[in-house]
Order: C-alpha cells, then structure tokens, then sequence
C-alpha cells in the first residue's frame, strides 16, 4: 500500500478513535459525577467493599470492572479517572482491567478464531484475580 | 441553577479536557497503521521466535502473535483466523496463542491510554505481558506436547 493511503488511513482511525472516546467519556465522566455528589457511590463502595477489599480497591472500583467487561475498556478508563484514587489502586485496577476486558466481545472473537474460547476466558479471569491480589501485596504504597 | 445541573456541567468540562488531552491517539494510530501496511510486523514475528518456543507454538503462531501485541485483538484476530483456516494452528495451539495474546495485546494503544489514568505504562506493560507469559506458560504444558527444534 502507498505510504499516503497508509497515513490517510491511520488519521481517519485515530479521529475515529477519538470521537469513539469522547461519545463514551464525557457522558461516563458526567454520570459518575453525579452518582458521587447523590451519595450512589458511596452506598456501591460499601456494599462491595469487601470483594474488592481482597485487592486493596475501594468498592467503586468494582464498578471499573463491570464497565471493562460488558460496556467497553474506555468507559471503565473514564470511570478510573472519575473516582478518586491512589496511584497503587490505580495501578492495580489498570493492570486488572487490562487482562481481563470486553469479557463479550473478545470471547466471541477467539471463539471465530477456533480456539477453546471457555478456557481462554476463564485463564483471563483467573490472571485477573490472581495478580490483582498479588499487587496488592508486591507494590509499594 | 439546581446543584444537579452544576455536577452534569463540572462532569461535561471534566470530560471534555480529558478527551482533548487525548489527542495524541490520531498520530497512534498512523503509526499503527503504517506497521500494518509497510510489513514490519513480519519483522516482529520474526523476533517472537525466542518466546514462541517455551510457549510450545510452531513458528506460523508468528504473525498471529505478533499483530496481537501490537494492534489489538480484532486484527490479530483477523490474522489468527486466516492461520487456522490455511490449518497452519491446531486447536490447542489457537487456544494458548490466544490465552497469551488475550491478556496480553494492543499494547501500545492500550498502554498508552491507561497510563493517563495517573500510573507508570512501563510498569503496566511489564506486569501484563509477564501474566500472560506465565498464564501462557501453564496452558502451554497442560494442552500441547513438547516440540520437536524447528527446521529438524
């Protein structure tokens, strides 16, 4: 392919990118916003808090998750953002979101490929938990 | 003006100067594309032949493996279905190409995004594609036999 076509390609990506990011962020940022200020948040923290206490994460962050897996990785990176976090949390919640994300999507994709699409969810699920509670312990903070 | 309408316009800004501050994703994305284009991802498959081995995979999980890491799951998808279909990949090997790549893919893109968040990508890279290595590792010994050298 010509070198143009490839950069005209690549920019019409990237804006498409872009404004994928902006439709999903900017209302992710607003309704996270509001649930804080209504106090919504808090009750979720509480009431997950000792799930996600095993990683060291407030309850909230099992919403970053949820998003991650069944709504889209950008939501869950705007959700993140939103809540207020230590570095090592965010660490940890990145890192576990990044194993383990579009739980839909990526499964349906890897079982197009022809592989055992079960067993590569459940070693992604289990990576997930297992690092995630390692880091809790490994990093500093 | 209702305090409810003043959280929606505080999360509208919030929002709006996080996408600005994404801009950087439009140049991403031509250098993704001209790696694609230009071949070089022959190159980095080329490269994986040293990770491939312990992970018990032939040589043509290659390109699959390699389009993962660097694009993302959907591409390398796209080249990890054209592999199976040429029956270059058994089932299994599929499934441990794709429990490593699946941890462990687009990792510029992602990387790179996830960093904004407020934490090191150097360190979210090391420790992803460590998982995936170790995870890949353990599937790799449950599902395929030891191979024989390559070329042999």
């Amino acid at each position: 392919m010509q070198l143009q076509a490839s950069i005209t390609k690549g920019l019409t990506t990237g804006i498409k990118v872009l404004w994928e990011l902006a439709k999903v962020l900017i209302p992710s940022v607003i309704v996270i916003r509001v649930l804080e200020n209504a106090g919504v948040l808090a009750y979720i923290s509480d009431a997950l808090g000792p799930v996600m206490g095993l990683f060291g994460l407030p309850g909230e962050g099992a919403l970053v998750l949820v998003l991650a897996n069944f709504v889209s990785t950008y939501s869950a990176l705007a959700a993140m953002i939103a809540l207020h976090l230590e570095w090592k949390q965010v660490t940890i919640l990145c890192v576990m979101v990044l194993i383990c994300h579009a739980a839909i999507t990526e499964t349906a994709l890897v079982a197009k490929a022809g592989a055992r699409a079960s067993l590569v969810l459940v070693a992604r699920v289990v990576a997930m938990v297992v690092v995630g509670v390692l880091l809790r312990f490994i990093l500093p903070g | 003006m209702a305090v409810w309408m003043e959280w929606i316009w505080t999360g509208f800004l919030d929002g709006v100067m996080k996408v600005v501050s994404l801009w950087w994703v439009i140049p991403l994305f031509v250098g993704i594309q001209l790696m694609k284009d230009r071949g070089w991802l022959d190159k980095v498959s080329h490269w994986l032949r040293p990770v491939l081995a312990p992970l018990r995979l032939p040589g043509d999980a290659g390109l699959p493996v390699a389009a993962g890491l660097a694009v993302g799951l959907t591409y390398g998808a796209g080249v990890i279905i054209q592999a199976a279909e040429e029956g270059k990949l058994k089932r299994d090997e599929l499934t441990v190409t794709c429990i490593f790549v699946g941890i462990s893919h687009a990792l510029i893109e992602e990387t790179l995004l996830f960093s904004t968040a407020g934490t090191s990508g150097l360190l979210l890279l090391v420790i992803r594609v460590l998982t995936a290595l170790v995870f890949g590792l353990i599937a790799s010994r449950l599902l395929l036999k030891r191979r024989q050298p390559e070329g042999a």
